[in-house]
């Protein structure tokens, strides 16, 4: 009997929900059917390319072309997917927490607004003005993501939904800061029309750049790997991630323990938020240089996706996000194939289908009569 | 032999859930215009049994008779088509709905119109010709338990069935509430040719309604009785099979000794309870003193000027109908209340409750009623579950120590014999027995000063059971002031050495082990004083 | 200045019958349990499915249906992953408002669109009316379903046995389940109600509102109508009421901007609709009692 049902938006077992029924025992059988839905995904694409006129194989070789194979390519799709990889990282922290931070693109937005008016504005040398300007970012993302948090813990609106609708506020917020003169529209002669953008960064104050193996790539790229490692490990060995962990598995039960929303909740909402923020800011010192309308552009919404790709697992997270950049670098190159570009916002939609699947396919084929043959269940739960 | 036809007929039913053995060839057969008793413990099988009957469960093997013809009886649906309705142990009307919405919520079954208007005038004609005053605009929420028993009765009653089946009907009501529904089933089976089962554990409803008890164990039939020869006491023994202990027989014969012919005189426990050996031990040191607390939690539930001291050593059993406030004070004791107002000392120090986690951290270790709700986390790891309330010892810089914890955690497993693959298992993983094993293992090893045991024996087989009981005797003895907060009266009973009957959120009787007496107890449970 | 009020009322009405039409759906998804986040989803598919089958068939009315079939696609897949499959129905919703976004937006670039617009219809004498006459009654015709639908809802909501099933599904699933309801399925329906709603409200605004279908159109409206029904507290009238409020905020920002008022910055007239939503959960949604296990996954055989 309840007696505690609170009137907040209880999100009980986040993840089982999220990825359903898992036996421990069917790794395989699970691995498996993950691999044939992915395939699935990529092969549903291939016939809506066929569809429209196009050519599957074609596609997918310029995807390839794009993404690694010319010069400079995979350095590119290694940039693009630093901040997917941190938004993703920052959207497992929440998820974990059992809040479903998924405003993760107006984040990025604030983030590089935080981070372009620092670089722009605080005098110093270059790279320590570069470190600011990112974690201003950071601090940007968890402002943005604190208003649903304040919203959560003072009259309990549901998180997915204040994240959402903020999502929609923030690019106006971007573009009002880039299209007044008093504040980041670029006034220099080189923006004589007097386009919706800041000034760029000098080049001084950017993200340093160095090459590897022929491709160039900046400093953010290492931070993030190095940010992302580290996050994963103490959301798995940590106390505090046992506690986010448990906050999102059983919140009563963590609330026994001392674990609440007040604290544990809004610090994995605001890390959340602080991750995309700090993608923004990555975007902004390691790659567009300057604020425009529609920074964002869809890293936040991509790297939602990679995060669930991933599993909310923040090794694969590895995979996924390298996998949605080189999507992102890919389709620049389709033009030649007379497919548009679009076809790889198709593909993610069916991934992220794809990769939930598994779990659903796993409880049908347990309920199904030959799969109560095949897998005689090792669970026995009491009667009644 | 009675000559009336069978309406519901169970030939040589068994079902079998993996390696277990639900119900192992069930013969069961009932009567027209008679209610026969299906007692047994729980985890007997007889709900399994009546799910199959109502098209839950699809038997393995054995065949279904209903009104003398052979059925399969598919789903619920089914179920009613074929004139078998249930009255369910947990409420099925719904809180938001009102009276009338609820008592034709589901008429798809039986083909019935969707009618308000004739709906409210049959449910007037119904309440009358039962004498069971409800009124079809109430919303749910506003009813008392009876009430809403009531409705959930005129819900069947409306579908015109043929076999009623009350699943521990009782549970919420009061004695006054029992004797009133059991009349309104006896007049519908009995003057109007319908048939009952009554599925309980409570053996003087049994012996007061039915006609006929068939008692099952461990999946079987074991003892077939007319009630008139029945003698509670043997019920009490063929349930549990074997010398029943005081404990298994108080949970049955429950304490409605003001139900028709009070049975519990005749019951040879009650004399053995006097018998009891008495423990004398010092409780003038209260560990934990709870002083003219009050509460209400968000359901309504309250705590009222409520007073309650324990002692190291003692076991202090609180009982009473449920819904009188245990609740309220396993969620305070849990840091999840705020209390409105009194005090709480451990030790001599005042305790502040409703802070997250302080009551754990003071020393108050706490078995939930509903290990789900508030005692486990199932998407953790079985290790993970086990260390919660001692993170700060098994980690330093806030990384949890990889050997201390694997040696922590396998240390508990292999004292508390739970069977897992691996403490890396996910907690959902595990059996509920096992489960209940991991969180008994982790409040104890937190080397409590409380322990609060909520409801600890419900839902749990036999032989996880008699592992509760042996920790909470354990524990006492280990020097831990416990408290047993049960509606199972026989385990108070048996455990404690003191015992405090709840009413109302207040203390409304409270007596030490030497001056137990089941009939001031079942008074005080309804809320007679003393 | 009169003027300046009746194009604000106009546009308020027009903009706003976008919300209702999808948060009228919604309401009926949430009475049944489920936060419908792919009525995003849905609202674009039925935008483009509306401009495609009213520009491939040349009749505006083909077209509407196309649109509510389109939006009904997404809610079969959503109800069929979420309450058949018992996937998490947020994260369903994410996935296919995303599919719904790439989908739309590559097969508008791969096919060629010429949709039309749906004509004015000024009901006579009625539209004569001072100020409110042309804002309600001289509208695009399928406006005016919006004079209809409200009641269509609550009849089928209040009035029905499905919609008593509805919502016993809505504020107690187990015990509706031992009632006999099939509380998956009318969960499922309730989904497909909702998908055909924001399946016209998309067509409305594809063949309505702008003429045209262009990329990403729908720009959050899906869940401002979502959170009208969380505004109107889980009410009827409240969801229309949150639903119009919305549609004058939103159209209050375009007016302004129009009018040429421009003390108020433009982006923040942009995000009014936004803000007002997330102004009106702060304040009046919790005070209102919602259904009892709203956005709980149920599965039978637990």
């Amino acid at each position: 009997m309840s007696t505690l049902a609170e009137n907040s938006n209880r999100r009980n077992d986040t993840i089982s929900k999220l990825f359903g029924f898992f036996d421990d025992s069917n790794k395989l059988l699970f691995s498996v059917l993950l691999i044939a839905c992915l395939a699935g995904g990529l092969f549903i694409s291939g016939l809506l390319v066929a569809a429209v006129g196009g050519s599957p194989t074609k596609v997918l070789s310029s995807l390839i072309e794009g993404s690694f194979q010319t010069p400079g390519a995979f350095g590119r799709t290694l940039i693009e997917a630093v901040p997917l990889l941190l938004v993703s990282v920052g959207v497992i922290v929440s998820f974990k927490a059992g809040h479903y931070n998924i405003g993760t693109e107006g984040q990025v937005a604030i983030g590089a607004l935080f981070a372009t008016v620092v670089a722009l504005q605080t005098p110093g040398p270059g790279w320590l003005v570069a470190t600011l300007a990112v974690v201003a970012g950071f601090a940007g993302g968890a402002f943005w993501s604190g208003i649903a948090v304040a919203a959560y813990l003072w009259r309990r609106v549901d998180v997915m939904i204040s994240t959402l609708l903020l999502t929609f506020i923030a690019p106006n917020v971007v573009l009002f800061a880039v299209s007044k003169d008093y504040l980041l529209l670029d006034t220099t002669d080189s923006n004589t029309r007097l386009a919706s953008q800041s000034e760029r960064i000098p080049s001084e104050k950017r993200l340093m750049e160095f090459e590897v193996f022929g491709q160039e790539i900046h400093l953010g790229f290492v931070a993030a790997i190095i940010i992302s490692l580290l996050v994963t490990a103490l959301l798995g060995k940590s106390v505090w991630g046992l506690r986010v962990r448990l906050l999102g598995s059983n919140f009563l039960t963590a609330k026994r323990y001392g674990v609440t929303q007040h604290r544990e909740g809004a610090t994995a909402l605001l890390i959340s938020g602080g991750f995309s923020g700090l993608a923004g800011g990555m975007i902004v010192m390691g790659s567009a240089f300057r604020l425009q309308n529609h920074i964002a552009n869809d890293f936040g919404w991509d790297g939602l996706l990679s995060a669930i790709v991933a599993r909310l697992s923040g090794y694969l997270a590895l995979i996924s996000s390298v996998f949605f950049a080189a999507l992102r670098t890919g389709s620049s190159f389709l033009a030649a194939t007379g497919v548009s570009r679009t076809i790889t916002s198709v593909i993610q939609g069916l991934m992220v289908i794809a990769a939930l699947m598994p779990a659903a396919l796993l409880v049908v084929i347990y309920r199904s009569d030959s799969g109560k043959r095949i897998f005689k269940s090792g669970k026995k739960g009491e009667l009644e | 032999m009675t000559d009336s036809p069978n309406v519901l007929e169970l030939v040589s039913v068994t079902k079998k859930f993996g390696s277990l053995v639900a119900c192992d060839a069930v013969e069961f057969a009932v009567p027209e215009g008679e209610i026969v008793g299906l007692l047994g413990q729980n985890g007997a099988g007889k709900s399994t049994l009546m799910n199959i009957v109502m098209g839950l469960y699809q038997p393995d093997s054995g065949k279904i008779l209903v009104q003398g013809k052979e059925e399969k009886i598919r789903s619920p649906k089914h179920a009613a088509e074929l004139g078998v309705a249930m009255v369910h142990q947990h409420f099925s009307v719904i809180d938001a709905l009102t009276v009338w919405e609820s008592v034709c919520l589901g008429d798809k079954l039986v083909r019935k119109r969707y009618d308000p208007k004739a709906v409210i005038e049959e449910v007037f004609s119904l309440a009358e010709k039962y004498g069971l005053e409800v009124n079809p605009h109430s919303r749910i929420s506003e009813l008392t338990p009876g009430q809403r028993q009531r409705v959930e009765i005129l819900k069947c009653l409306r579908r015109d069935p043929r076999v009623l089946i009350l699943d521990e009907p009782t549970s919420v009501l009061t004695d006054e509430e029992s004797i009133k529904f059991f009349d309104v089933v006896q007049r519908v089976v009995e003057d109007e040719g319908r048939a009952a089962v009554l599925i309980s554990h409570k053996l003087d409803e049994i012996l007061y309604a039915t006609k006929k008890v068939v008692i099952m164990r461990d999946g079987l039939v074991i003892e077939r009785f007319e009630t008139e020869k029945a003698e509670a006491g043997l019920l009490a023994e063929a349930m549990v099979g074997r010398k029943v202990s005081l404990r298994s027989r108080g949970s049955a014969f429950g304490v409605k000794d003001n139900l028709g012919n009070s049975t519990v005189e005749k019951l040879p426990d009650a004399h053995e309870i006097q018998k009891m050996p008495e423990r004398t031990k010092d409780y003038s040191q209260p560990i934990l003193r709870i002083e003219n607390v009050s509460c209400t939690d968000n359901t309504g539930r309250q705590l009222n000027s409520f007073d309650l001291d324990v002692s190291a050593g003692e076991v202090l059993g609180i009982t009473g109908a449920e819904g009188n406030g245990q609740s309220v004070l396993a969620d305070i004791l849990s840091s999840l209340l705020k209390i409105d107002s009194g005090k709480i000392y451990l030790d001599e120090k005042l305790v502040s409750t409703g802070i997250p986690g302080l009551m754990s951290e003071s020393g108050i270790a706490v078995i939930p009623e509903d290990r789900h709700e508030s005692g486990c986390a199932l998407d953790l790891t079985v290790a993970e579950n086990l260390i919660l309330n001692r993170l700060d010892k098994l980690s330093s810089w806030g990384i949890i120590s990889k050997e201390k914890r694997n040696s922590y955690v396998s240390g508990l497993i292999k004292k508390y014999d739970v069977k897992a693959f691996s403490a890396g298992q996910l907690f959902k993983n595990l059996s509920g027995g096992n489960q209940q094993k991991c969180v008994v293992a982790r409040e104890l090893a937190a080397e409590p000063k409380v322990l609060v045991a909520v409801q600890p024996t419900r839902g749990l087989d036999v032989g996880a059971i008699e592992f509760m009981v042996e920790q909470i005797k354990l524990a006492a003895t280990s020097g831990l002031a416990v408290l047993l907060i049960s509606t199972e009266i026989g385990e108070v009973l048996e455990l404690s050495d003191r015992l405090v009957v709840m009413h109302r959120g207040h203390n409304q009787l409270e007596l030490s082990r030497n001056d137990f007496d089941i009939e001031s107890i079942g008074m005080a449970m309804a809320g007679e004083s003393i | 200045m009169i003027e300046d009020i009746e194009i604000i009322l106009e546009s308020s009405i027009r903009l706003g019958h976008i919300f209702l039409f999808a948060a009228l759906g919604e309401y009926v998804a949430e009475r049944a349990g489920t936060i419908n986040i792919s009525l995003e989803g849905m609202l674009l598919a039925g935008a483009f499915g509306g401009a495609l089958g009213a520009s491939e068939t040349g009749s505006p009315v083909l077209g509407i249906f196309a649109g509510i079939a389109a939006g009904f696609i997404i809610s079969y897949l959503q109800a069929n992953l979420s309450h058949r499959l018992n996937i998490d129905q947020f994260v369903v919703g994410i996935a296919l408002t995303v599919l719904s976004i790439g989908l739309t937006t590559f097969l508008f670039l791969e096919i060629k669109i010429y949709s039309g617009r749906i004509h004015e219809f000024a009901i006579p004498v009625l539209s004569e009316i001072p100020i409110i006459g042309t804002a309600l009654f001289a509208q695009r015709w399928l406006g005016y379903v919006a004079f209809v639908l409200p009641f269509f809802i609550w009849a089928i909501v209040h009035r029905t046995r499905w919609g008593l099933e509805v919502r016993s599904v809505g504020e107690d699933p187990s015990a509706a389940n031992v009632s006999g309801i099939p509380v998956l399925k009318r969960r499922r329906q309730s989904i497909y109600i909702a998908g055909m709603c924001a399946g016209l409200s998309g067509a409305y605004l594809s063949l309505a509102v702008t003429g045209a279908f262009s990329q990403n159109m729908s720009a959050g409206k899906g869940v401002v109508a979502i959170a009208a029904v969380l505004f109107g507290g889980w009410t009827l009238f409240g969801t229309i009421c949150g639903s119009l409020l919305f549609g004058f905020a939103d159209a209050l920002g375009l007016s302004l901007q129009i009018i040429g008022f421009n003390v108020i910055p433009g982006p923040v007239l942009d995000s009014m609709p936004y803000l007002l939503a997330l102004i009106g959960l702060l304040t009046i949604a919790n005070m209102a009692k919602k259904p009892a296990a709203l956005a709980e996954n149920f599965d039978p055989s637990d």
